[in-house]
């Protein structure tokens, strides 16, 4: 794999003279805690970013339901003929989702 | 079902298995490896760096970076050829942020050897840790790693070009101090 232009000598030296890693026990033991502490880290981070989103879910949600109810009442009063359309479950997740961008434009 | 593989099978079984169970998500397989590859990563840096500490400091940052990116690795068997270039990588980022390195002389100075030395048997770590960084990382990589110029360019992301003269004037720099002291 090397190539050719290596000097012999110096590649022997280099083969004579290993460079010995002692305390294998303790670095591996030092890695794998500082791989928990991380992985602990991640974790806080993940629960934390869950947590976040759930409770603005939270905040936001009455906001989003009055929303909907209006968004519906609006195209049930100006478009009579979608009325079966929005009590199509289809029609309510679609009202929801107009409803929950219009909130979250709201708060942002 | 590598997820599921115990810690004393872990021991036994062969190195692709132990990679594709840190890849899917072991965390004990990815200890076993640690406790595989260690040694030749510590190897790298003490070569690099002469500092077993910083040496170990440095393996261990390579190891947190290789079980943070693993999901990553397409191929069980590239593992130890990526965790090399992640240490190189490392060693890379400390050279250039300027952190503590071994001292170097300037590989193009008069090759007279420091006074301090006139006496004394220089080994070769010795003389490696004359070299600026850069030029010890190629001939460590070339010499100890056996890797090829192109595969240390691709690896170090230095020119060709760059990389053979690192080698050609290192390993004269090495064969000077070396044979004035041998």
């Amino acid at each position: 794999m090397n190539d050719p232009g290596l000097d012999p000598e110096l590649l022997r030296l280099f083969d004579e003279a290993p460079t010995p890693a002692p305390h294998e026990e303790a670095f591996v033991t030092t890695t794998i805690a500082g791989l928990e502490r991380a992985r602990r880290a991640r974790l806080v981070r993940r629960i934390t970013g869950t947590a976040v989103i759930l409770i603005a879910a939270a905040i936001i949600a009455p906001y989003v339901a009055q929303l909907t109810l209006t968004v519906m009442g609006w195209l049930l009063d100006h478009l009579p003929q979608t009325g079966v359309a929005l009590i199509s479950p289809i029609g309510c997740v679609c009202a929801a989702l107009i409803a929950w961008r219009i909130a979250r434009r709201q708060f942002t | 079902m590598t997820r599921a593989l115990s810690p004393n099978a872990l021991r036994g079984a062969d190195e692709l298995t132990v990679i594709a169970a840190a890849i899917a998500g072991n965390d004990d397989a990815y200890g076993e490896l640690v406790r595989r590859r260690q040694g030749p990563i510590r190897q790298l840096f003490r070569r690099l760096c002469r500092d077993p500490a910083l040496a170990d400091d440095l393996s261990q940052q390579a190891f947190l970076q290789a079980w943070r990116h693993i999901d990553t690795l397409k191929s069980p068997a590239a593992f130890a050829g990526w965790l090399r270039r992640l240490a190189i990588n490392i060693w890379l980022q400390r050279v250039r942020t300027g952190g503590p390195i071994i001292e170097e002389l300037d590989v193009t100075e008069e090759l007279s050897p420091p006074a301090a030395m006139l006496n004394e048997q220089i080994d070769l770590d010795g003389a490696l840790a004359t070299l600026p960084p850069t030029v010890r990382l190629c001939i460590t990589l070339a010499y100890a790693e056996r890797m090829s110029h192109r595969e240390i360019c691709e690896a170090t992301q230095l020119p060709l070009g760059t990389v053979k003269s690192h080698i050609t004037r290192g390993a004269a720099r090495l064969r000077e101090l070396l044979g004035a002291y041998a």
